[in-house]
């Protein structure tokens, strides 16, 4: 078979799949959209919460973190796992009991104000967030394309001067 | 009068869990990190291990030990749903 068909047939199957898939879980009301409704032990919760947590940018720029800048890295490892304790003691109980399914939502109703849930949802791309490795980056939220290629650009440069292989 | 008893033990909780996360996390591994550095426990320097592992396990410990506390008291409030 041809390289050509072998792609569409490839590209076909995946989409019958996905959209298969789409059909067939599809969430007839809120509740089964954001919980599935109601249906997921609370043991498969957490551990969807967790594998979310340890995505890649705990993995990889945890580590490497904290093996370029050693104790001072801490200091985000800290931050970064301590506010899952905020998390837990102070939002997640309260989200359900409110019957409400996502931060802003919550943080409108519990404060009686819009504002409160503007700022939930515009903190998501704070101006502030910022990784270490791109601290010259002036934009906010996620970098584009450019940004990323010069990241990459300048992470390599700092890897072959700094270290020797 | 019930609920405010169970609010009330509610926030107890929650302040004295968070004050050991402060402590743990700001007090050990940054505040006093050169005083308990001093102390070496198994070749590491014990302020350095709070920073890096010891504070995340007192973390999970926290987040364990708040599950626990509320499911006890939501069950003597019979809030439990």
């Amino acid at each position: 078979m041809e390289l050509q068909t072998l792609t569409w047939l490839f590209v076909g199957i995946t989409f019958t799949l996905y959209i298969g898939i789409a059909i067939w879980s599809r969430a007839g009301s809120t509740k089964e959209f954001y919980v599935a409704g109601g249906g997921v032990s609370p043991l498969a919760n957490g551990l969807a919460t967790a594998a979310d947590w340890m995505s890649a940018a705990s993995f990889i720029s945890m580590a490497g973190l904290i093996s370029f800048s050693g104790y001072d890295g801490s200091v985000y490892l800290m931050g970064w796992t301590g506010g899952y304790v905020l998390l837990a003691l102070l939002l997640a109980p309260y989200l359900r009991k409110f019957g409400k399914f996502t931060v802003p939502d919550f943080i409108g109703d519990r404060y009686y104000s819009n504002v409160a849930r503007t700022v939930a949802v515009a903190n998501l791309n704070d101006k502030k967030i910022q990784t270490h490795f791109m601290p010259y980056l002036k934009s906010g939220g996620h970098p584009t394309i450019k940004d990323q290629e010069i990241m990459a650009k300048n992470l390599i440069e700092f890897i072959d001067q700094n270290i020797e292989w | 009068m019930k609920n405010n008893i169970y609010w009330k033990k509610n926030i107890r909780y929650i302040t004295i869990l968070l004050s050991i996360w402060f402590i743990v996390s700001f007090g050990c591994g940054i505040l006093f990190v050169e005083q308990l550095n001093t102390i070496q426990i198994g070749g590491f320097k014990l302020g350095f291990w709070f920073a890096q592992q010891g504070s995340i396990y007192v973390f999970t410990v926290l987040i364990f030990v708040y599950i626990k506390l509320m499911n006890k008291l939501d069950k003597k409030y019979n809030l439990d749903s």
